[in-house]
């Protein structure tokens, strides 16, 4: 999960993002679906690892 | 895919739209009412045109062996990354949660609280006074080496099942949060032995209601280091770890 700055909380009528966050994390989001298309590492499931942190 | 409902504002059951994806929720979980109205999680489904029947059956809609991975952009719920000056941030696990819901009457019309705060008829106060007793009890004080949050995210008038002529009945939820399952344990049962001794301070009945429980969740250390090398500013922060601002009422029906 990649978290977008957002002022006031959620879940309340003056939650506020601004698009050039959004920007950011979106493109480190595409970022990461390019580097699974080229990169063997991530072949198999990444959805395993639950525990104490 | 297409999941929602991973909150617990309407229904009080961790991780509803990937639980039901995946089968992996309880049957017992369509009798739950929603918060606002009342109405069961199978009678809300089935008004929206779903249907409750692979809940029942624990069937699955997704199949896991064929997903790669879930990524999610997300707002952050809390302060953090406006106080720090950043854009984003990788989140590195989610936060064990518990809630608990309880409820609690006086022998009067109205919760009183040690600080004179009144309670009950505003159910939008973002910090109940049963908050303050708890804080007050020291409840929240124990354990420094450990990190942990409690939040209280609900405090409003209810009607009660067990609801008396003379009672006026608060409903009250507790929000626990820690990346520690051992932590999560040990405030859970001091939280529970804490009970007696605030009644009687209280002058208050409380009825302990079950606990939504969901576990710590550490992320994928492969996906988490890809990330934080596509940001100019990288920064890591567990999602839950108490700063996440409870849901109020007021908010919460501006939700769909």
């Amino acid at each position: 999960m990649i978290f977008v700055r957002n002022e006031y909380g959620s879940h309340n009528p003056d939650e506020a993002m601004s698009l050039d966050d959004f920007a950011v994390g979106a493109q480190a989001l595409t970022g990461l679906l390019r580097i699974f298309l080229s990169e063997p590492v991530f072949e198999g499931a990444c959805y395993d690892a639950v525990g104490d942190g | 895919m297409a999941i929602r409902a991973e909150e617990s504002a309407w229904f009080d059951i961790a991780y509803l739209g990937s639980g039901g994806a995946f089968g992996l929720l309880d049957p017992a979980c369509l009798a739950i009412a929603r918060s606002d109205n009342g109405q069961s999680l199978e009678a809300t489904l089935k008004q929206r045109g779903f249907d409750p029947q692979p809940i029942r059956a624990r069937r699955r809609l997704l199949d896991p062996s064929g997903i790669r991975a879930y990524l999610e952009l997300h707002i952050e719920q809390g302060p953090t990354l406006v106080a720090r000056g950043l854009p984003a941030a990788v989140v590195s696990a989610y936060a064990a949660a518990s809630a608990f819901a309880m409820h609690a009457a006086s022998a009067s019309m109205a919760i009183r609280a040690p600080s004179g705060v009144p309670t009950g008829a505003t159910p939008s106060r973002p910090r109940s006074p049963f908050f303050t007793i708890w804080r007050a009890s020291g409840c929240n004080k124990k354990r420094p080496a450990r990190i942990w949050f409690l939040t209280s995210g609900s405090c409003s008038p209810t009607r009660h099942a067990r609801a008396e002529q003379d009672r006026r009945w608060t409903r009250f939820v507790l929000d626990l949060r820690s990346l520690s399952d051992t932590t999560m344990e040990v405030v859970a049962a001091e939280h529970a032995l804490r009970r007696s001794g605030i009644s009687a301070a209280y002058r208050v009945r409380i009825d302990l209601g079950a606990t939504s429980d969901s576990p710590a969740a550490v992320m994928d250390s492969r996906l988490r280091a890809r990330l934080m090398s596509l940001l100019d500013r990288p920064f890591e922060m567990a999602s839950g770890a108490g700063t996440t601002r409870p849901c109020s009422p007021r908010s919460a029906s501006r939700t769909p």
